[in-house]
């Protein structure tokens, strides 16, 4: 009896430990949609791929006989407040939900969309919008003049809480609501970006802006855009759900699409794993070193290189202090590292010899190559005032073959006789550094968005000194504030074109190495993608060809 | 039995407290900026000025601290910077995922790990004790990660026998197996060779001989004296593996794409969101602490030598 007792005892213990294990793992609501909805992803369809041309079934079509498409990302979104945004989830998620002023394509073109179209006053102070008629937002009410001034003014007295208006709107003062199709901005200073401006300022609905202020993004409840697609679900370290807004105010019919899932997938082989199994039907960028683990499926996926808009760079610390101050030091530090290997490293990529990359104003192509030669390097070391100080390299544990470069980049310095310690940390430590200006040589990527060098690049990087690098060129930061200044593209051009002349002669204090390539892998059937330069595609009008729904 | 769980239960108290000051001071003690990560990085110093004051941050430490703590009494944990949302609901809605890896692979391992070590322990020198060896000498010697890539190969992109990514909670147990095997196989590993060599080890005490003079069977002296005795270590260790894993495993979570809280809490380092990374290790402390205290129990329960007060 006391047996039994103390057995039942121990049992019971357990059991409460389990069950409540179990109670807590149940509840949670998350589900794998694929399997939820019997085929929300092509596993459960065809689970071993399958296209018309293999006679298999469709890998597009449910079971419920609605078009769904599994996208990959790799980086996860943290939230949905489309105002204070910083990473490129959350672009793209304000893309397919909320319908922006203007529209880009992230490689310098933009076309209206809410906004007509505007017009300048004489002094380039005063944006007059002019909004399109039967804008509607999801919960079928009119976007008008009064959602777009509610908003503008909305960012002009909270710019600077938002990081991104911070920058879009820096010279937004106020709006005014001039009649239900016409709003118009008042400006500090005119900027050339304008357009970018007006296409990053996606549009919410004026009485939820008043009611929840920034709170309005807190959850997919609240959303109540005017886009392509309607958010149904966002399961934080999954994945997105959205479903096609078939009242879009431009016509509901610009996909075949029900259904896309957006999938958060960090590692590559799991990345793989999924687009072998039909459970994604895209990749994000597919590991150099993983490529072949796809060779089985090759003859259902399309993979292409692409050239992003992306550059590693370096910043030399030039305070008149550092060692790296020193123009010749500068040089031999670019002439003793092989950037064609940092590429093959990569597994792709493209040498940089001057600031601009591909899309860019005030890109050349053609500029001097700073190539790899030990001897020059020792050469121009040998003019330098170099003492044997330890250089440290500075980057970030989480980009992308940052630790291969480094290791070689130290490596080549060292064969020149430059000393060398590389800091690999992680994002918060670099940022502190960088803010105390605590490195010689800092290496991180950096992008273009939309073929615009300067709001993101040039200003803050050069003219402000964001990272501490002590350099101050009055002439180079007058250039640059004359082209952020000027509304003429061709001036302004050439404006650039001085800049990145001014940039390659100093090699410092910021020098690109290497673009960055990428290569998506989509499978077959997939359609409507816009390649965006930033890498990967925009995928608002994504669809499947009618081929492959059978 | 009243003053030990008093007692255990002022403990648990102390160590969530100690698990509190000591958060808060390493996320403060390492270099970065909670404002400066929560703005892009070309934010004015105007601008990240702001956003210290929004998020407390230009207060002394002291007060910080005191407002941390005042808001844990009255159940807030703060809001996350990363998430903008109240750290607790993020938090919940992670804890999810990671219990039920945690009940799938601790099921796993108890059901494999404990009649595979006694039964080796008791059949020394035999094929069932050889298979146990060389199980355990290879889940101690395979990494982690490897475990992953080869699961993911053979059980999904080969068989396709289970789903490579996904979670639905313990609804549809097929998405926990690869990461229940991935996490469990080492932790296993160990708890086999500590089963099998207790059992050794009991089986050659003086008692186990006295056991078999006064006739009893082997069955009985193995299920009477031996396994009793033999067990205690193995769930000692049995109980500090599960609470490691209630602290999330970030490889696992990465690879299987499971939205579970050991992800979440690199994320929230590496971000310096401190009160999302406070909020998380004081939640993982208390869990860890309630598990040992079962485990005291369970221990206490099994060896009358171990009594709880």
């Amino acid at each position: 009896m006391k047996k039994t007792k103390k057995m039942l005892t121990i049992t019971l213990a357990l059991g409460m430990v389990l069950t409540s294990l179990a109670g807590c793992g149940g509840g949670s609501g998350t589900s794998q949609p694929a399997k939820q909805e019997g085929a929300g992803g092509s596993t459960a369809q065809a689970p071993q791929g399958g296209t018309p041309e293999s006679g298999g079934k469709s890998h597009y079509v449910n079971a419920d006989g609605k078009v769904v498409v599994n996208w990959e990302r790799t980086e996860g979104m943290q939230s949905l407040n489309i105002w204070n945004y910083t990473s490129g989830p959350n672009y793209a998620f304000a893309e397919m939900v909320f319908d922006s002023l203007y529209v880009s394509d992230h490689g310098g073109n933009c076309k209206p969309c809410i906004c007509t179209g505007y017009d300048l006053s004489e002094d380039n102070r005063e944006v007059t919008l002019h909004l399109a008629e039967g804008v509607k937002f999801f919960d079928g009410s009119d976007c008008d003049a009064d959602d777009v001034y509610t908003q503008m003014q909305y960012i002009a007295d909270h710019k600077d809480e938002m990081a991104l208006f911070a920058t879009n709107w820096k010279y937004l003062e106020s709006a005014e609501k001039v009649d239900s199709h016409t709003v118009k901005l008042y400006l500090s200073e005119p900027f050339f970006s304008l357009d970018i401006s007006l296409a990053y300022t996606y549009i919410a609905k004026a009485e939820e802006i008043e009611q929840y202020g920034a709170s309005l993004f807190s959850s997919t409840k609240t959303l109540n855009g005017t886009g392509k697609w309607k958010l149904e679900e966002w399961v934080d370290g999954q994945y997105l759900k959205y479903s096609r807004n078939y009242d879009y105010w431009q016509g509901g019919d610009f996909t075949n699409v029900d259904l896309l899932y957006v999938w958060f997938i960090k590692d590559p082989t799991a990345q793989n794993a999924a687009f072998i199994n039909g459970d994604v039907d895209y990749i994000d960028t597919v590991n150099v070193d993983l490529k072949s683990m796809l060779d089985p499926v090759a003859d259902q996926c399309i993979m292409e290189e692409q050239v992003k808009e992306q550059m590693y760079y370096l910043q030399f610390k030039m305070d008149g202090k550092a060692p790296t101050s020193d123009q010749n030091l500068r040089y031999a530090v670019m002439h003793a590292i092989d950037r064609e290997a940092f590429c093959t490293l990569m597994g792709g990529g493209t040498v940089m010899n001057d600031f601009f990359t591909t899309h860019a104003e005030g890109h050349q192509p053609d500029k001097p190559v700073i190539g790899y030669d030990p001897e020059l390097a020792k050469e121009y070391l040998a003019k330098s005032g170099y003492n044997g100080e330890t250089l440290v390299l500075l980057s970030r544990s989480d980009i992308d073959y940052a630790d291969s470069i480094m290791t070689a980049m130290a490596d080549y310095l060292n064969q020149i006789g430059i000393s060398t310690r590389v800091d690999m940390v992680d994002t918060a430590t670099m940022n502190s550094r960088r803010n105390d200006g605590d490195y010689d040589i800092f290496m991180v990527n950096l992008a273009t968005w939309d073929g615009n060098a300067l709001t993101q690049n040039l200003v803050p990087r050069v003219v402000q000194d964001m990272h501490h690098n002590g350099y101050v060129n009055q002439e180079l930061n007058s250039l640059i504030l004359k082209a952020f200044g000027d509304m003429n593209a061709e001036t302004r051009t050439a404006t650039l074109e001085q800049v990145g002349d001014m940039l390659h002669e100093l090699q410092g204090p910021l020098v690109p190495i290497v673009q960055i390539v990428g290569t998506p892998c989509i499978r077959k059937g997939i359609t409507g993608l816009i390649e965006n330069p930033l890498g990967g595609y925009i995928i608002t009008d994504i669809a499947v060809e009618e081929s492959y729904l059978q | 039995m009243v003053k030990f769980f008093t007692k255990r239960i002022l403990c648990l108290l102390l160590v969530v407290w100690i698990v509190s000051v000591l958060a808060f001071v390493m996320m403060r003690l390492a270099p970065g900026d909670a404002a400066v990560m929560a703005l892009p990085d070309y934010a004015s110093e105007e601008q990240i000025a702001l956003m210290r004051t929004k998020l407390g941050l230009d207060k002394p430490y002291i007060t910080q601290y005191f407002m941390y703590l005042g808001g844990l009494f009255r159940g807030d944990f703060g809001t996350s910077v990363l998430y903008e949302r109240p750290c607790l609901d993020v938090i919940m809605e992670r804890l999810p995922a990671t219990l039920s890896v945690t009940v799938v692979c601790s099921a796993m391992v108890l059901l494999i790990s404990i009649p595979l070590g006694i039964i080796a322990g008791v059949n020394k020198g035999g094929p069932v004790d050889f298979f146990a060896v060389l199980f355990a000498l290879l889940g101690q010697s395979m990494s982690v990660v490897w475990i992953c890539v080869l699961l993911l190969l053979l059980c999904s992109v080969r068989h396709n026998w289970l789903p490579s990514m996904g979670y639905e909670g313990l609804r549809d147990i097929r998405y926990l197996i690869m990461p229940a095997i991935a996490m469990g196989y080492k932790m296993c590993a160990g708890m086999v060779r500590m089963g099998r060599s207790g059992m050794i080890d009991v089986l050659d005490e003086d008692y186990i001989t006295c056991a078999y003079a006064r006739g009893m069977s082997p069955w009985a002296v193995n299920c009477k004296y031996a396994f009793k005795n033999s067990i205690i270590p193995v769930i000692t260790i049995f109980g500090m593996d599960v609470a490691s894993m209630l602290a999330g495993a970030v490889i696992i979570e990465t690879t299987f794409t499971i939205p579970g809280i050991g992800s979440m809490l690199v994320k929230a380092v590496s971000n310096r969101d401190y009160p999302l990374t406070q909020s998380t290790l004081v939640v993982t402390a208390a869990m860890f602490a309630i598990v040992n205290l079962v485990v005291d129990i369970v221990n206490a329960l099994i060896d009358r030598r171990m009594k709880l007060n």
